[in-house]
């Protein structure tokens, strides 16, 4: 599917069949679980980061039946190219109604660049200034487990990570998703 | 030719436990600094609180400091809190209920400064030091030269221009000595000096000074506080109006700082919080000064606010 197939499905979903939500719940609600991680895990950013995955993991794992049923697509994705179209301009434009551009693939097309120029989620969000939050806390990263999950139920294992937030003072938002392999459709083992 | 106006000469924000969570000051136009810039240590060296580098290296150039100290303005806002109360238990007296938000002029310092405040529901007070004379219009640069220091580009759509500008100079009705005259006839107020070098060059200022004075006075002369806003008013012509955008601005800015996850409500704001922290957010900081620095008598709204 072409990228500008992919962006007008993407705009028709979301106008026609996504019920709508107020963005400072989505961003308050957010913003509230993130900090109150920080409270609980006495600011050890990088287990909040890891407990954010895991949440967004188990997001992953329920949200691309939803996609699936909404975005009415049956055709399998032929590569891991259209897999990043669809999810730049399918995916974050009808739950969260932003277009990421996808970019800095690698040579191998397994690796590419998801660069957020807004990002719902951290609006308002200043880091807490204490000199660590900066260098280790990555506010966002609940979208790495959605991907995670969601890919991994699609039989695509990937990894995903930011690199870089403006948040931190980086000049944009960027996120890094590599391919690690096709999962295999594996029969139970029991029916060996 | 150039025109003085009024600048803020200092942001404060106040909790509902009368703890000060912010305070910005920002410098004023100063002729006699202007003048003779170079030398005189003592005076650049007063710490600015949120007055960041850049902008206190500007305004040595262009002879702008802060009015008075930070100690000073701090209690300046401290006095003004008495005022709050006041108004708060007349207005509860008279049975209006609420609070209306805005409560306009809360007290004339001298002949320079004026203390206007605002009040949210919760209590968050805003208050804003306003300096009569802070501001060197000169109609011959650009607006965002503007004497007072440097403005960044993106406070003011390039429309406001310097004829613009000039002409809000005039709307805003700067008095002139005989108008001060004739409202100090009214209420029968002891003279103010005449505030020399205030004067708008346009020729139709007088009859809008008059207006504004006028229907200024009988809605404002119940109470004492307001006895004294009609002097300020009527000396300077300032109208409680005009403060609004501003107010208004703090208070987005304010949402703004409430709705960062990362901003312990705790520590600040909450009845029987820890409190008594001031706070941090440079964010905040930055918009506060950018206000400060942006405002400009009947000039709208501002940009991104």
């Amino acid at each position: 599917m072409s990228s500008n197939r992919a962006a007008r499905l993407g705009e028709e979903i979301w106008k026609t069949r996504i019920d709508k939500v107020s963005a400072e719940l989505v961003t308050l609600t957010y913003g509230t679980i993130v900090a109150q991680l920080c409270k609980d895990f006495d600011n050890d950013y990088i287990e909040v980061n890891k407990q954010l995955d895991r949440m967004g993991y188990n997001i992953g794992l329920r949200l691309i039946e939803d996609f699936l049923a909404k975005s009415n697509t049956m055709k399998r994705c032929s590569n891991f190219r259209e897999t990043a179209e669809m999810i730049a301009k399918v995916g974050f434009k009808i739950f969260l109604n932003i277009t990421p551009m996808v970019t800095n693939w690698t040579n191998d097309n397994k690796q590419f660049s998801l660069v957020f120029e807004e990002n719902p989620l951290a609006d308002f969000v200043e880091l807490p200034d204490d000199g660590r939050a900066q260098d280790e806390l990555w506010f966002s990263n609940i979208f790495c487990g959605v991907l995670r999950g969601a890919l991994e139920m699609v039989q695509m294992q990937v990894e995903a990570h930011f690199i870089s937030d403006i948040l931190r003072g980086n000049d944009t938002t960027e996120m890094r998703v590599s391919l690690i392999r096709y999962i295999d459709d594996e029969l139970p083992p029991e029916d060996d | 030719m150039a025109t003085i106006v009024p600048s803020i000469a200092c942001l404060g924000v106040i909790g509902r436990n009368n703890n000060p969570l912010h305070l910005t000051i920002l410098p004023s136009y100063n002729p006699s600094s202007a003048s003779a810039i170079t030398s005189d240590p003592e005076k650049q060296q007063q710490p600015a609180t949120t007055i960041s580098a850049s902008t206190t290296a500007s305004s040595a150039a262009t002879g702008a400091s802060p009015l008075r100290t930070p100690l000073q303005f701090s209690l300046l806002l401290s006095s003004t809190l008495d005022i709050f109360e006041l108004r708060a238990r007349a207005h509860a007296a008279s049975g209006t209920g609420a609070l209306s938000g805005d409560l306009g002029l809360l007290c004339a310092v001298d002949e320079r400064l004026a203390c206007y405040g605002y009040e949210t529901n919760t209590g968050v007070r805003f208050v804003a030091v306003v300096d009569m004379r802070g501001r060197l219009l000169d109609p011959t640069l650009p607006s965002t030269t503007l004497i007072h220091g440097a403005i960044p580009e993106t406070d003011r759509s390039s429309g406001g221009g310097a004829g613009n500008t000039g002409a809000a100079g005039g709307g805003a009705g700067t008095g002139t000595g005989t108008t001060g005259d004739d409202t100090s006839g009214l209420v029968n107020l002891p003279s103010l000096p005449p505030l020399s070098g205030i004067g708008i060059l346009s020729p139709t200022s007088s009859s809008t000074t008059v207006t504004t004075s006028s229907s200024f006075i009988p809605g404002t002369s119940s109470r004492k506080p307001s006895l004294v806003a009609s002097i300020a008013s009527a000396s300077t012509g300032l109208r409680d109006a005009e403060l609004k955008p501003l107010f208004k601005a703090m208070q987005t800015s304010w949402v703004r700082l409430l709705q960062n996850p990362f901003f312990d409500l705790d520590e600040h704001v909450l009845p029987g919080g820890r409190g008594g922290r001031k706070i941090t957010s440079k964010k905040f900081g930055e918009d506060m000064r950018r206000l400060g620095m942006g405002w400009i008598p009947g000039v709208g709204g501002f940009e991104g606010f």
